[in-house]
């Protein structure tokens, strides 16, 4: 995967692609070029991307949901009837129509899907937050999606603490008791944000930071 | 709520996408202006961001283009208003395109369920909730527990409105309860939760928010 070749094109020129697909790709309704064009980011993510190391299990929820919506519309859209079966005293129909529209919501779902995995998965945090950047996103949203992800991983260590000392206290004997020490977590962790959010506003206030983004650029 | 890509007809996405885009150009707006009034301000939206996202990657798989998950924007708005928490709920739903959950086409209504009406309605419910004299507690529950049922009847609706698989916008909506209802219920309980822990703990926080007077 890091010597891919997809890993080496220009990153705004990748997101640009991916979008120009995903919005083709949801606009061609039921055509028939959709299952080459389908098939082939599969192979292209699987053989050339993945190197066959491809795990089935990242794209899997996608998967069921796009067959899931395939297989709904199959045995309630249409007329004609393809197939019956009989399971106990009911009897469910295959319909024509059901099938095709059902086959081409599937590779609409899957298609989508497929290329934004093939793009995500070649691009670290960084470059993606760059190249959004040099496509015109407003600064507002880099600033508050990198501030996030930082916390999330704070979020992530403090909550796991705090849960093995409420467990140490038999902070969840009862339901009533996890519903109260769940509600705890989530106070003491914004609490915790909170003071740390002054803190460093405090240090970045000191350092001269007074809410406008400045980038220094060399010479 | 999360609609993935090929789920909406390309004009219904483009519509959602055009007015969840004046909601939260509003959005930015009003968290640069924040931002120079409060410092910390930055540091806090991307504090409530996490939690939201924290919230809503653990999700079920619905067999219609959707999932099942708390949504935490009713909490973000009741915190932060309901006028920045679509541009907040925009930043959620783009770092979740790098978890592979929810869609480019389908961001526009993603952004309208959760980040508008989830937003909205929960803090329309808290400060009417207040105003009725309910206490912290039971306005955090209602706020919680019907924001997120109404992210849910608004993805319901545009389901229905798509008319992807032949279905009306009730059996989207029927089909959702089982499992959004005691998601709600936990949702609207924590929420009620902090709520309290913090006007017991540290009621400065909650007034320097403007939650309380």
């Amino acid at each position: 995967m890091g010597s891919s070749i997809v890993n080496l094109w220009e990153i705004r020129i990748k997101l640009l692609l991916v979008l120009a697909m995903v919005v083709g790709i949801n606009l061609s309704g039921d055509s028939f070029a959709l299952v080459p064009v389908v098939t082939g980011i599969y192979v292209f993510v699987t053989f050339f991307v993945f190197k066959k190391k491809l795990n089935p299990k990242s794209i899997a929820i996608v998967m069921f949901i796009a067959a899931a919506l395939g297989g709904v519309q199959v045995v309630t859209v249409g007329s004609r009837v393809l197939h019956s079966i009989n399971i106990f005293s009911a009897t469910i129909s295959f319909y024509e129509e059901g099938l095709r529209r059902g086959v081409f919501t599937f590779l609409r779902i899957s298609g989508s899907t497929g290329v934004i995995f093939l793009a995500i998965s070649s691009m670290s945090l960084n470059s993606f937050f760059m190249a959004l950047r040099q496509l015109g996103l407003p600064l507002a949203f880099i600033e508050v999606m990198t501030i996030a992800l930082k916390f999330t991983f704070i979020f992530k260590d403090e909550v796991f603490t705090i849960r093995k000392a409420q467990k140490a206290r038999l902070g969840y004997s009862s339901l009533l008791q996890s519903a109260k020490s769940t509600g705890d977590i989530g106070g003491i962790v914004l609490l915790r944000a909170f003071d740390k959010s002054k803190v460093l506003a405090k240090s970045m206030k000191s350092r001269g930071y007074n809410g406008a983004n400045i980038v220094h650029r060399e010479g | 709520m999360h609609l993935i890509d090929g789920v909406l007809p390309p004009l219904q996405a483009a519509a959602y996408g055009a007015v969840s885009a004046a909601f939260v150009a509003a959005g930015i707006k009003r968290y640069q202006k924040n931002s120079i009034d409060k410092i910390n301000y930055k540091i806090l939206s991307g504090v409530f961001t996490a939690f939201v996202f924290t919230a809503t990657v653990f999700e079920i798989p619905m067999p219609f283009g959707s999932t099942e998950h708390p949504t935490g924007t009713p909490l973000m708005a009741i915190f932060l208003g309901p006028i920045v928490t679509p541009f907040l709920s925009t930043v959620v739903l783009l770092l979740e395109l790098l978890l592979r959950e929810g869609g480019i086409t389908t961001l526009g209504a993603n952004v309208f369920s959760l980040g508008v009406v989830g937003g909205s309605v929960g803090w329309c419910i808290f400060y009417l909730s207040r105003k009725l004299k309910l206490g912290l507690f039971w306005s955090g529950l209602l706020a919680g527990f019907l924001g997120d049922i109404c992210v849910y009847f608004v993805t319901a609706l545009q389901l229905g409105i798509a008319n992807t698989d032949g279905k009306s916008f009730i059996y989207y909506f029927i089909m959702f309860v089982p499992g959004q209802i005691p998601l709600a219920v936990i949702e609207g309980v924590f929420t009620g939760l902090v709520l309290q822990f913090l006007y017991k703990r540290r009621i400065e926080f909650l007034k320097e928010l403007g939650v309380v007077k």
